[in-house]
């Protein structure tokens, strides 16, 4: 009986999310949308089916691959439907429990909704979740996958997202060098710990470890791209202050996530560590914690950038649970 | 009078059986031109012509209280109400004993704004969800008008928010005397008295005008019973 009851203790929800023993408690209220494997299972397949564009082309994956931490490398810009091509560059997703806004900007104040912004942005998806739920409710496929897990085949609104968010949620990245660091199970070398030094001394007050952002807003200095004349979160909240403001992006996964900043204009580390010394804090409204220069020497920008990456996790970007599920293949 | 004559039809259509069971029923009514609105049908003011398309919006945390206290909450803590589904716009309730005011708020509170998916009422196929900024549409009424300069003379307004400083939920209490039948008054005559078609045409975004149109509301929606 006691060996039953542990085993049934161990092979459900905390397997599917657990917290690491380094990272604080999670923001995201599991209590109501509370995991389970084949909801998990729902959402993965519905991350990767393209069945959510209008044109049937573009699933979520297109812009947030597996193997580059779910973001698009390579790429500045996110893709959409008829070759459209977006105004920002997609973001990684991983540790999505943490954070309590989303997008760039912060339009977004849930997880669960925030599938429906590039399912209806004409840019991306150019769909409606309204007829993203009658596709559904058309395949045996999903009818069956639904049955399983409500006991009725009906595709719902709330379904839909609700299972996104709990494939989403069980992307968790803390398994990199940094992390078997910081659990005792292995050393930096002198000029990562170098590196580290550096970090904690520039960069740790807005890329905050564990996760390596606070999630916050910031203003860092970057001008609007004359072209795409993105002002970032005062377009949400129509307040001049937050003209250039825009949500700070974990450090982690670095390697895998090229170019960098809301529109990809940097290729690499080194242009994002040169935007930060070169930036003048006299004559450029900033963040308070870019008011104090930040002075590296090349020496330190190499240290840094070793440091930085000891947040790949290359256990997160190619673990199989989380790549496209080959049932869906077949689905039809 | 012509306001109320289907609904005292209906009234006595269910009055018997409703007062067995003591079951009631609170009805949102639109009017216009001081009947009850039709959509699709087009009226004419002069030279001027008028139409509504759409009229859909939430209620929520409905209740009756008897001399400041609650004798009777809603089962359901939101409803949406969509005058192309009448049924919507009829909702049951268990006769209190004695009630003398009628309470609930037009549009959806912040806490649910911020608490992720819902189903039913609140599902996100229903279309008062926006998809490109967090936050239900609390209140959506399309149409066309001749005096809009809008693409095909239409008007659109969406009004939602729930932050400050564009929190667009809104608080009504009237009242309402201990019977089965209650009635609640949209007076879209009043409303459409202080908003300039010509010029304020299209209010799809938590902003200033949405906060103003918020407070537009509140003010003409009535009960229906004499003060």
């Amino acid at each position: 009986m006691g060996v039953l009851c542990l085993l049934a203790f161990r092979s459900s929800d905390l397997i599917l999310f657990q917290r690491p023993e380094h990272f604080p408690a999670p923001v995201y209220n599991f209590e109501h949308n509370q995991l389970n494997q084949a909801e998990v299972e729902l959402g993965r397949y519905l991350f990767y089916d393209p069945l959510l564009s209008a044109d049937g082309q573009i699933s979520c994956a297109s812009c947030h691959s597996p193997y580059n931490a779910f973001a698009h490398t390579d790429h500045d810009l996110s893709h959409g439907i008829n070759d459209e091509i977006g105004s920002r560059n997609a973001p990684a997703l991983f540790n999505l429990a943490w954070q309590s806004s989303f997008m760039w900007d912060g339009a977004i104040n849930h997880l669960d909704m925030q599938a429906l912004a590039p399912i209806s942005h004409p840019k991306e998806m150019g769909e409606d979740i309204r007829n993203v739920v009658d596709k559904l409710n058309r395949e045996r496929f999903y009818k069956e996958l639904f049955y399983g897990i409500y006991k009725d085949s009906l595709a719902t609104g709330e379904r839909v997202l609700k299972a996104l968010s709990q494939f989403q949620l069980t992307l968790v990245s803390a398994d990199s060098k940094y992390d078997r660091v910081k659990l005792g199970m292995d050393t930096f070398s002198l000029q990562e710990e170098n590196g580290y030094r550096l970090f904690l001394k520039n960069c740790n007050s807005c890329h905050a470890e564990p996760l390596f952002s606070n999630y916050q807003f910031k203003k860092n200095g970057l001008k609007a791209d004359s072209v795409l004349k993105d002002y970032g979160r005062m377009m949400i909240t129509q307040n001049s202050a937050d003209s250039l403001v825009f949500k700070t992006p974990s450090l982690r996964n670095l390697s895998y996530t090229y170019p960098y900043m809301h529109d990809g204009r940097f290729k690499n580390l080194y242009e994002v560590l040169n935007h930060y010394t070169s930036l003048s804090v006299k004559e450029t409204k900033l963040s308070e914690e870019l008011k104090q220069k930040i002075v590296l020497t090349n020496h330190e920008k190499t240290d840094l950038v070793t440091f930085l990456l000891t947040l790949n996790d290359r256990n997160f970007v190619f673990n199989p649970l989380n790549k496209y599920p080959n049932k869906l293949r077949n689905k039809n | 009078m012509p306001l109320f004559r289907r609904s005292i039809i209906v009234f006595s259509l269910f009055a018997a059986p409703l007062s067995i069971h003591g079951q009631g029923v609170l009805e949102f009514i639109p009017s216009y031109q001081g009947r009850e609105l039709l959509l699709d049908s087009t009226y004419h003011l002069g030279n001027d012509s008028m139409r509504f398309e759409q009229l859909r919006f939430y209620v929520s945390g409905i209740h009756f209280t008897k001399e400041g206290k609650t004798v009777y909450q809603f089962p359901k803590k939101h409803y949406l109400l969509d005058y192309s589904d009448q049924n919507s716009t009829r909702i049951p309730f268990d006769v209190p004993m004695y009630f003398d005011s009628l309470h609930f708020q037009l549009g959806i509170d912040s806490l649910t704004n911020v608490s992720g998916a819902f189903g039913e009422d609140l599902d996100p196929t229903n279309g008062m969800y926006w998809t490109w900024q967090s936050g239900y549409i609390n209140f959506k009424l399309e149409g066309s008008c001749s005096e809009s300069p809008a693409r095909n003379n239409q008007f659109q307004f969406h009004i939602g928010g729930y932050q400050y400083p564009y929190n667009t939920l809104r608080s009504i209490s009237l009242k309402a005397s201990g019977r089965e039948r209650q009635q609640v008054v949209l007076d879209l005559d009043r409303l459409f008295q202080e908003i300039e078609l010509s010029s304020e045409y299209k209010v799809m975004s938590p902003n200033q005008a949405a906060v103003r149109l918020a407070d537009l509301l509140q003010k003409s929606i009535v009960s229906s019973e004499k003060k």
